[in-house]
């Protein structure tokens, strides 16, 4: 297998080259201005390795796949273009008022507590960009009230002539009768013909959302058509260089749903967030391939902990409702749980209950942790780890950044008055808070999505995740932590084990079971209609990008829910049609097993009725997989090298500090096993063996930290 | 002599146990209400805490319950079937065995979990040892009525009591708005209410659970007496679930921590809140702030209900004195139990003025109330509480206030000076069939879009969140339509000047209106007050927010209308009344308290959400701010011109910056030409009594006594019993009078 994935992130752009059976892992920096530079350099490094061309190796690869964080920095930069929106007369305050949380998310939850600063984000549409239509379907999609044409041909003159660079027509009802949000498409290309110059972009929702909700359809479709230009400017540039470098094949774009498609096969929204999705793919290729059945993954990098978790059965965790950004969108992308807790996470001492409090506020890469000595006054994560002796001062991050430990004292000050207690103290309380609080959310996500912790191998990548993994673990009462191969670029990674996917669903409101009438859905013509479209669409979207039928598979996924609960729980259909009363049961079956799986047996609820709200088809083609090795420790053990050095480190609950020895990359040599303590530093990644812990190295640059009995 | 007094003391004893001995109805505990103080330390309690706790490790288990307590309220959440909890009114809680909250839930409505501990002692006291009775681990007690701790009976809670081994060690709780408890009026709060016995089911704090599982009688019972039974079950199932969660949670600290530690942290979380909000009362200066609001409406008649809140520092305790209120009503359901009021302080000071600080009662340990019994903010057992949020809403406002006073010029705040959050409960309820033949009664979301006050240095938020909650939700009307038979012809809409103006102004809050759908037996009512006199307040000469009412066209199918005339359908509240464009409808402009009523298809009911107030003076507002509101219609041009003395172009709304000083340096004299001496003042405003033709109720002038309407004045506990007459009987009377005037 031959093939190119690349995330780009903020700061750095992740290569990875699969080159037969060679993997090589290669960074650069990101170059804002034009994306394709960092790439290359990313690239060319890589071919020094392969000693190949650039344009050699674009040529044969079977594909390049990109993963990017474009998408939310754009909006975290507010630099979209100025979006109007038309909505159903009543419904103009919609988006600015937005849902009752709306001030609340991305928020970090003791901010979201305090009501006297709640402050909603900025609009990503102001208010005098919004115009009202009149015409109304009702919750079935039966017109109640025509379309009033000359209304909305005034209404886009009107935004038009304000300016706006594109517009989002978000009607009520429009999922389950398009024809208004068609309409208005019509009378906006009759009054500007999109091959004019000058014309501008229209979203319909009902094309990026297909369920209910006007305000989430809503936010959708805005964040949409606010990352469109930048999202497409920058990835057709993109696609313009690897045309110019001998690439003939279509650039392929990963999704937040875990899939991937061609550029012309991609919404914006669909992009966001695709680095660390695409790091959970990764680590479910590795559950797959090493018998790993559940696996929950944790991202620590400065500023943030991405929680993601992969089982038994490659079953995907969906969040229908996630967040992007600051903003509430409903589209199925793969389940991610952001902490704001990290390296830069900042600690303060804590007057009301007398300890040292982590988190959330963030000291970030600028100015950093205290001991960056570029400014910041304030002790972080970082510093606490460099008072504890775990980072080299000369070397951290391959002696890019130089540590200057004055600095972090100075920083401590503080805290280490008011509790009256001494630095190195004061150093593993922040440490045992931070890992508590990253441990407590692998636990709360675990709990929630009805797992236990203690089931799971923690895979621990990002810049901080091998140095924390054994505090995290064993605050999460997890035993097992697998730092996994290429964790450097554990994204870029994923990215080159995609399949090309897309997703499909329709709004429905089927009664499985009705507990008024006591009867059961027999409606299957139109069940298995439904069923045929969205298959059709999913065939429709890969066939354009030259798959072939007969390549292409379908999985059929319902949003079941009991009653009128919210709760809405995806269930994958045993079979892709229904054809009696007893596919109806097994399927109300199926999601009673499950729900009193996850949620506890004493909440299952089949009798306040059974309803359908979604019908899902994912159409997906299997492409050849990236093989990792088996990422077992080796049951043959190799001599251990020998240390390095020494170093007085300290650890959390022993008093005192502890000889521990230093390694250096020849302890990542598969087979090499290593007790607690210990501090392994092959350059870019800290590996920290805490006491009760070991360390055993496995095939691809993969290490297990286990601990004691395990 | 002796002998004398050792027979009296005997036949006391004696008279003391056949009381005890022959009880036939435990009903609430008056000394148990009354006090709203952390419990002493029990022995275990003291003899672990005198050995000293590690305060690191006590964060630990803090961490971790608190994640515990977050992640059971995620789940509850959603699995919930009460529309009210499922968009957040609710709340989890670990409490110590004796009953007091250790920890509460991050989100939603604290204020249901810090009202329980009364809750908790009453079964302590009277339960715990009943032989038929008792409790053991996997057994739950349900709740509902208020007079044994919460707020009002629509809200239900589950206790379970936590064991580790023999040994009580807590109590998990799962709080939250239920709704519908079979009460006159659907919804379980409807305006009329006029007795306890219209309250629907009144449940006393019952095992309904025995071994973790659901004893069906008893859930049959409660379901039989509800107009929702299927929601009714599906909640016991989501509480239940959320208590057995929270158990297994705690007993994995007890695991890990020891159960030593556990009961320490549960204690000493409890002294340190108490400790706390001690200190940052002491920080405050010695002094008094002042806050009276009324209220402009029982329910079912006008009247001005005054609502009296003195807040004074004295030292370390804060003293809320609320004589002068208004005396209780008999057959309205706004009054207020002590216990309530509890809670309006708590969560005012846990949302707005103390946010850093988990909630727990024992915030407000330091706290002491003053008060008349039988008053709305006291109200005696007998009368309805139905809609006791009416007063409890106030508090919350008045504790904003009176804050935001104390704390201007501290050198320390913890959170945002600000002017008053909006304060009714201003969401439509509804009751009947839906269209999937369900009967429902509940209440719409909105109610959690309340507008934010203006703050200090910026403007409030538009329509945000309820004034007793956080990170609470409001719906999508897409949603509400599928599983009620109504469309929302208008779902939100910002309409102008619906602000409190000021330097900053509060934020605007929307309209909404429902067209009923379908030819189901369906209706709606609301439980407002605010229609008359301004429900929040201003700050620093900030306005206070407008007043609102409920409109409603009748009479006439709107969809066949707007079918055949789109031109008539307006999305707005004003062009629908004054234009009254639709021949044959009855077009009606009420009160916010609308009986409950059927409606006809293409009825339309309209209301709207509250402003927040403004903070500052008018003419001190950025003239920029003023364009960007008339930019994005959140105010007209007269309230430009008017209260801002803007001069601009109102085509292009370009300022004319001078001109707009002058015209406000001259409104600076004009005001000081208006003004009076404060003896010009006292002459032409203040008068010995309220005046006749208001129905005023509560302390006039400084007096000790209490006027009471119809019932004339007295000293507080010397009124009579005061039942209003039926409105619709006053209006026979009057109507009989004309006739017989007319002869």
């Amino acid at each position: 297998m031959k093939r190119v994935a690349v995330d780009i992130g903020g700061t750095f752009t992740d290569c990875f080259v699969c080159w037969e059976d060679q993997f090589l892992q290669t960074k650069a920096l990101t170059s804002h201005q034009n994306l394709a530079l960092g790439f290359n350099e990313a690239l060319d490094n890589a071919c020094d390795q392969l000693q190949v061309s650039r344009e050699k190796l674009l040529a044969e690869v079977d594909s390049v796949r990109y993963a990017t964080t474009l998408g939310t920095n754009a909006l975290i930069e507010r630099n979209g273009p100025r979006v109007g929106l038309l909505v159903t007369q009543g419904f103009e305050s919609t988006v600015p008022v937005s849902r009752g949380r709306g001030y609340a998310e991305g928020l970090p939850d003791e901010l979201s507590r305090d009501m006297s600063r709640a402050k909603r984000p900025d609009p990503l549409v102001s208010l005098k960009y919004i115009r009202a239509v009149k015409g109304r379907m009702d919750y079935r999609g039966k017109e109640l009230i025509d379309l009033q044409q000359d209304q909305v041909r005034n209404a886009i003159r009107e935004l038009v002539d304000l300016g706006v660079q594109a517009i989002v027509v978000v009607l009520t009802n429009s999922v389950e009768n398009p024809l208004h949000e068609l309409r208005v498409q019509e009378l906006f290309e009759e009054e500007y013909p999109p091959e004019m110059l000058g014309s501008i972009p229209m979203i319909l929702s009902h094309q990026v959302v297909g369920r209910k909700g006007e305000y989430v359809r809503a936010s959708s479709s805005i964040v949409d058509a606010y990352l469109h230009s930048t999202m497409y400017f920058a990835m057709s540039s993109l696609e313009q260089n690897l045309r110019e470098n001998g690439y003939t094949k279509p650039m392929l774009l990963v999704h937040n749903s875990g899939g991937m498609a061609q550029l012309n096969s991609t919404d914006a929204l669909q992009t966001v967030h695709s680095g660390p999705v695409a790091g959970i793919n990764a680590a479910e290729e590795l559950s797959k391939q090493s018998k790993m059945p559940n696996i929950v993954c944790g991202d620590m990098g400065g500023t943030s902990f991405d929680i993601g978790i992969v089982t038994e059965g490659g079953e995907k965790h969906y969040d229908f409702n996630p967040v992007v950004d600051r903003w509430l969108v409903t589209v199925p992308m793969v389940h991610l749980v952001t902490l704001g807790a990290g390296g830069g996470s900042v600690a303060k001492y804590d007057r009301v209950f007398e300890t040292v409090k982590v988190g959330p506020m963030s000291a970030g890469s600028d100015p950093g942790p205290a001991a960056y000595d570029r400014g910041g006054m304030n002790p972080t994560v970082t510093d606490a780890d460099l008072l504890l002796v775990y980072l080299d001062v000369e070397n951290y991050a391959n002696g890019y950044i130089k540590l200057n430990m004055r600095r972090t004292y100075q920083a401590l000050e503080d805290i280490c008055d008011e509790l009256d207690i001494e630095e190195i103290e004061a150093a593993k309380l922040i440490k045992s808070n931070a890992d508590a609080n990253m441990g407590g959310g692998l636990v709360q996500e675990l709990n929630r999505q009805g797992y236990k912790p203690e089931d799971f191998v923690f895979l621990a990548y990002g810049g901080n995740g091998p140095l924390h993994a054994c505090g995290i673990a064993e605050r999460a009462g997890v035993n097992r932590v697998l730092a996994p191969p290429y964790s450097s670029v554990f994204s870029a990674c994923g990215g080159a084990g995609l399949n090309q996917m897309h997703i499909h669903e329709k709004n429905v409101s089927f009664p499985f079971f009705h507990k008024n009438l006591q009867t059961f859905f027999s409606d299957f013509d139109t069940f298995n209609a439904i069923v045929e479209e969205l298959e059709e669409r999913g065939c429709s979207d890969l066939t354009r990008q030259g798959i072939s039928k007969d390549h292409i598979q379908y999985r059929v996924e319902l949003d079941m829910r009991y009653s009128i609960q919210k709760m809405q729980l995806g269930v994958v259909a045993p079979k892709t049609r229904l054809e009696n009363s007893t596919d109806v049961i097994e399927l109300i079956e199926t999601m009673n097993e499950e729900f009193g799986e996850r949620y506890g047996k004493e909440i299952v609820s089949p009798e306040s009725g059974v309803w359908v709200g979604t019908v899902r088809v994912v159409s997906w083609v299997d492409l050849p997989a990236l093989k990792f090795d088996d990422m077992n420790p080796p049951a043959k053990k190799i001599t251990t090298p020998a240390p390095v050095a020494y170093r007085d480190c300290h650890f959390v609950g022993i008093d005192g500090a502890q000889k521990t020895p230093i390694y250096d990359e020849k302890a990542l040599q598969p087979g090499v096993l290593i007790e607690g303590p210990a501090v392994i530093n092959p350059g870019a990644t800290t590996y920290l063996v805490e006491p009760g812990w070991r360390f055993e190295s496995a095939a691809q640059g993969a290490v297990w930290l286990l601990k004691q009995g395990q | 002599m002796t002998e004398t007094n050792n027979t009296a003391a005997a036949e006391k004893a004696l008279l003391d146990k056949f009381l005890k001995d022959n009880v036939s109805f435990i009903g609430p505990d008056k000394e148990i209400n009354k006090n709203h103080h952390v419990n002493p330390r029990s022995l275990r309690e003291d003899e672990l805490l005198k050995q000293g706790v590690n305060s690191h490790k006590m964060a630990e288990i803090r961490s971790n319950l608190q994640s515990a307590l977050d992640e059971t309220f995620g789940i509850a959440e959603q699995t919930v079937a009460s529309p009210a909890a499922s968009c957040g009114d609710m709340s989890t809680g670990y409490f110590t065995p004796d009953g007091d909250l250790a920890i509460a839930s991050t989100f939603g409505v604290a204020g249901f979990t810090v009202t329980l501990h009364y809750a908790i002692r009453w079964i302590m006291k009277y339960f715990k040892d009943e032989p038929t009775v008792g409790f053991k681990a996997g057994d739950g007690f349900l709740l509902n009525d208020a007079r044994f701790g919460g707020i009002h009976s629509p809200d239900q809670h589950l206790f379970m009591p936590v064991f580790d081994g023999d040994e009580h060690i807590g109590w998990t709780v799962c709080a939250m708005h239920e709704g519908e408890i079979g009460a006159r009026d659907p919804g379980g709060m409807g305006p009329s209410i006029e007795s306890i016995w219209d309250e629907g089911f009144r449940g006393t704090p019952i095992k309904l659970v025995e071994n973790y599982l659901i004893k069906r009688d008893l859930a049959s019972l409660v379901q039989h007496n509800s107009r929702e039974p299927h929601v009714i079950m599906a909640d016991f199932k989501a509480r239940l679930s959320a208590c057995m969660r929270m158990e297994r949670r705690m007993k994995e600290q007890v695991a890990q921590y020891g159960v030593d530690a556990v009961i320490a942290f549960m204690r000493s979380n409890v002294e340190y809140m108490a400790e706390e909000s001690r200190r940052r009362v002491r920080d405050l200066p010695d002094g008094t702030a002042r806050v009276s609001m009324y209220m402009d409406h029982t329910m079912r008649e006008h009247a001005m209900m005054r609502t009296n809140f003195n807040f004074t520092v004295k030292g370390d305790r804060m003293i809320v004195d609320m004589r002068g209120s208004s005396p209780e009503i008999a057959n309205r359901p706004i009054n207020a139990l002590t216990t309530c009021l509890c809670v309006g302080v708590s969560i005012a000071l846990a949302h707005q003025v103390w946010p850093d600080l988990p909630c727990s009662q024992a915030i407000i340990d330091c706290f002491e109330f003053v008060l008349d019994e039988n008053t709305v903010v006291a109200a005696s057992e007998l009368v309805p509480t139905a809609l006791s949020m009416q007063v409890m809403f106030k508090i919350v406002t008045a504790c904003e206030i009176a804050m935001s006073k104390f704390y201007y010029g501290a050198p320390t705040r913890y959170a945002n000076t600000k002017a008053g959050w909006f304060n009714q409960p201003q969401a439509v309820m509804y009751g009947g069939i839906n269209q999937h033949h369900d009967s429902v009664g509940n209440m719409c979301g909105d109610l959690n879009g309340m507008a934010g006050g203006a703050k200090f240095n910026e403007d409030g938020e538009h329509s945000i969140a309820p004034n007793f909650g956080c990170r609470t939700d409001t719906g999508e009307s897409e949603e509400a339509e599928e599983g009620l038979p109504f469309v929302s012809v208008i779902s939100k809409k910002i309409w102008p000047d619906n602000v409190g103006f000021g330097k900053f102004r509060g934020g605007a809050a929307y309209s909404y209106g429902m067209m009923r759908f379908g030819d189901q037996p369906f209706g709606f009512q609301t439980i407002c007050g605010g229609s008359y006199f301004p429900s929040t307040m201003g700050l620093f000469g900030g306005y206070a927010c407008t007043t609102y009412g409920v409109c409603r066209v009748r009479g006439k199918n709107l969809f066949e209308t707007f079918k055949q005339s789109p031109d008539l359908w307006e999305a707005d509240i004003f062009q629908f009344m004054n234009e009254q464009a639709v021949e044959e409808a009855t077009y009606e402009s009420l009160p916010s308290a609308v009986l409950f009523d059927l409606y006809a298809e293409g009825e339309l009911f309209m209301q709207s959400q509250g402003a927040g107030g403004g903070y500052g003076d008018v003419l001190e507002r950025d003239t920029d701010l003023v364009v960007k509101d008339l930019e994005e219609g959140v105010i007209s041009h007269e309230t430009a011109r008017e209260i801002y003395f803007v001069v601009y172009n109102e085509e292009t709304l370009i300022v004319d910056r001078t001109a707009t000083e002058a015209a406000r340096s001259a409104e600076r004299k004009a005001r000081v030409n208006r003004g009076q001496s404060w003896d010009e003042f006292v002459s032409e405003h203040v008068t010995e009594e309220p005046p006749a033709d208001v129905p005023y109720f509560g302390s006039w002038n400084g007096s000790e006594e209490l006027y009471a309407g119809p019932y004339g004045k007295g000293l507080p506990g010397q009124l009579p019993l005061i039942m209003m007459p039926d409105p619709k009987d006053v209006e026979i009377a009057q109507l009989k009078a004309q006739l017989a005037q007319q002869g």
